[in-house]
């Protein structure tokens, strides 16, 4: 049962479609609607309203741009290890782990060779997240109006 | 009229428990006062399965994985292995045991067996020159070290750790099983075995309180890799199975939901003064000795509290670095199904060849607490992160290196005022690791790395950990023999009374690398034991 009372917007910016973006983001598979329902209840657990300013503009451009999920991410491992965003995407991370449908996605498993030589472009392609995400986080720290 | 018990032991914790015991095998009369807060919620929703069989199977996971409060999602520097069955650990330590503290991670603990509800069954033997300098006697440890693994099953082999932490052991059981990745790192250290020890450097299993066989009630280990969770076999030793069969005793009587504040001494005996949990009300115990099992800094509240002493008492905790390795060439292999979560290998790194100062490290695989935490590390977005993991996750080797520790004068704690506490006070807590040891220590991190790396095995990064995240604390009342105040006598009594002893590691004087938990387990026995021939010649 979800203890975000029914018909209130605790958490804005949540919509079904953005959350599936992000889990799409997080482990390439769509989260079931009891998923989506479980991590607002995490968030409103943990408290993770979006206060600072930068954070709200972070949010909405993810929203509005979910190629740029992954970049704005990225950056705010750099530069905000322990903030909200990054919170509330462990914590959708957390959820979706915590569910059999994705466990082929978290639980060790024999991986191929191949697999792993992939891997290498896609921690280039992480690196390279890491740069435009710093800057788009230093650019929603600019002091704008 | 007030009734007056022959012994009251406070805790029911490692010390408390064995204390008790001893106490209750002699023919004493005990009565236990403890706060003894419970784990109801989680429990029952664990499947009686292995993990792996849980994770592809159970539909409500989520609640004992996660919490219902989703407390099992870390933030910051909680501890990744306070898991939501594990949690009542810690519950109302922040309401009844308040503590202020920069840069110093403190777990204590108000649950049925306290804090060795979550000890992860490392039981190390001290070596004669570390037993030496904490202030007590290696011949008299040696009975209570026999004495703790008799009562509570040791797994244990022979093999080059033997002498940094199982030397005398004897009627233990098999030793645990390892998996893959661990064991083969095992059989490239005996390769080289020799260039291994020329640096200084031991590897082997240490002794683990778990069962490979089954020793009365309780079963061996079915390597399920559900010790973080659950364990219905009672494979691993925890210090509420002794308080439970203790219970069921004639002359042991318990008293839970209480907080022990201070005590007084009068002529012919001690009045304990208790608050309870579910209300605050005072009420006042006494017996004609006291044993105080509540882990050192509980110790350190109701000592200080008691003789009114607002000088700092000195404060040991061990350094603690955690060093997230790959095995390269265990990359692209899974782990078995069949494994234990808890560690599996240690090494010793003793530089000076003279069994003091050595660091311990300890080997684990990672599966069992979740993808996401190491994730969350990873300096990438948290999609990356996960794939990198996932495709590493079966190579990951944990190394947990422990430093030992000294006093100085840097580390301390006091006692200090605190409106809103429900006793009135706090403890403040300073930790400062000095820059010699802080360098010492540096250096012998790079050295065990280094040695991991001749393995195959090449350390990601490291984490320092603040003080106090070992759990393991010690010293704030060091053993003297001259009575001086705020130190025990060697059979653990406080100086300044007559009628009060102290059964954990309040006293040692130095805090070895090597988990502490087997020697408090034997020192309290010690004391214990002591106490029953003194009050029987009586």
């Amino acid at each position: 049962m979800s203890v975000v009372p029914l018909g209130t917007d605790a958490f804005p910016g949540t919509d079904d479609a953005f959350v599936q973006a992000l889990a799409q983001r997080l482990v390439g598979e769509p989260a079931t609607t009891r998923e989506i329902e479980r991590w607002r209840d995490a968030l409103a657990c943990h408290g993770a309203a979006l206060v600072a300013r930068r954070d709200r503009r972070l949010w909405a451009l993810m929203r509005r741009a979910p190629f740029l999920i992954g970049a704005v991410d990225a950056g705010l491992a750099w530069r905000d290890p322990h903030g909200v965003i990054r919170q509330r995407l462990c914590l959708l991370l957390a959820v979706l782990e915590a569910s059999p449908a994705h466990v082929a996605r978290f639980v060790d498993q024999p991986y191929p060779l191949v697999a792993l030589a992939g891997l290498a472009p896609r921690m280039a392609f992480a690196a390279l997240r890491v740069a435009l995400g710093l800057v788009v986080v230093l650019v929603a720290e600019a002091p704008w109006p | 009229m007030a009734v007056i018990h022959d012994h009251i032991v406070v805790g029911s914790g490692m010390t408390g428990a064995h204390a008790a015991e001893t106490l209750v095998e002699n023919g004493r009369q005990v009565l236990m006062l403890d706060a003894g807060v419970r784990e109801e919620r989680y429990a029952p929703l664990v499947p009686d399965t292995d993990f792996l069989t849980a994770r592809e199977t159970d539909l409500e996971q989520h609640r004992w994985l996660l919490g219902d409060r989703f407390e099992g999602v870390p933030w910051g520097a909680a501890a990744h292995t306070l898991t939501p069955p594990r949690q009542h650990l810690i519950a109302g330590s922040e309401r009844w045991l308040p503590l202020e503290a920069r840069a110093f991670q403190r777990m204590e603990s108000l649950c049925y067996g306290g804090l060795g509800a979550g000890w992860g069954a490392g039981a190390a033997v001290y070596t004669p020159p570390e037993l030496e300098t904490m202030g007590l006697d290696p011949t008299r440890l040696a009975e209570g070290y026999a004495t703790i693994a008799k009562r509570i099953g040791l797994a244990a082999e022979l093999d080059d750790v033997t002498p940094y932490c199982g030397a005398g052991l004897r009627a233990t059981q098999p030793p645990l099983a390892m998996d893959g990745s661990i064991a083969r790192l095992r059989a490239k250290y005996a390769a080289r075995r020799a260039a291994f020890r020329a640096r200084g450097i031991a590897m082997g299993k240490m002794p683990m309180a778990v069962l490979t066989r089954d020793l009365g009630e309780r079963r061996a280990t079915r390597y399920t890799d559900m010790e973080f969770w659950a364990d219905p076999e009672q494979a691993v030793y925890r210090p509420w199975m002794t308080v439970d069969a203790l219970r069921r005793e004639p002359n042991f009587v318990y008293e839970g939901g209480r907080l022990v504040t201070r005590f007084s001494e009068a002529a012919d005996h001690v009045a304990v003064e208790t608050l309870r949990l579910d209300g605050g009300a005072a009420e006042t115990f006494h017996a004609r000795r006291l044993v105080l099992g509540t882990g050192t800094l509980g110790t350190a509240r109701i000592v200080l509290r008691s003789i009114d002493r607002d000088a700092p008492l000195p404060l040991l905790t061990n350094g603690y670095c955690i060093a997230p390795c790959v095995h390269v060439e265990r990359l692209g292999r899974a782990l078995e199904r069949e494994r234990t979560s808890l560690g599996q290998l240690e090494m010793m790194f003793d530089p000076g060849r003279a069994g003091l100062d050595v660091r311990m490290v300890s080997l684990y695989t990672y599966r069992s607490l979740l993808l996401f935490k190491l994730a969350k590390e990873v300096p990438l977005a948290f999609g990356d992160a996960r794939a990198l993991m996932h495709a590493l996750v079966g190579a990951v080797v944990l190394a947990t290196i422990n430093h030992p520790d000294h006093a100085a004068p840097g580390k301390f704690v006091r006692r200090v005022p605190d409106a809103n506490a429900p006793t009135g006070d706090a403890l403040a807590v300073t930790h400062a690791v000095t820059e010699p040891e802080r360098r010492d220590n540096d250096r012998a991190e790079r050295r065990i790395l280094a040695a991991l790396s001749l393995l195959g095995c090449h350390a990601l990064k490291r984490q320092h950990l603040p003080s106090g995240a070992t759990v393991h604390y010690a010293g704030t009342l060091p053993f003297a023999d001259d009575e001086r105040p705020a130190s025990l006598a060697r059979d653990g009594r406080l100086a300044g009374t007559r009628r009060v002893f102290v059964a954990d590691g309040s006293g040692f004087r130095y805090l070895p690398a090597n988990g502490l938990t087997l020697t408090l387990m034997a020192q309290a026995h010690l004391v214990a034991l002591g106490l029953a021939r003194r009050t029987h010649d009586e």
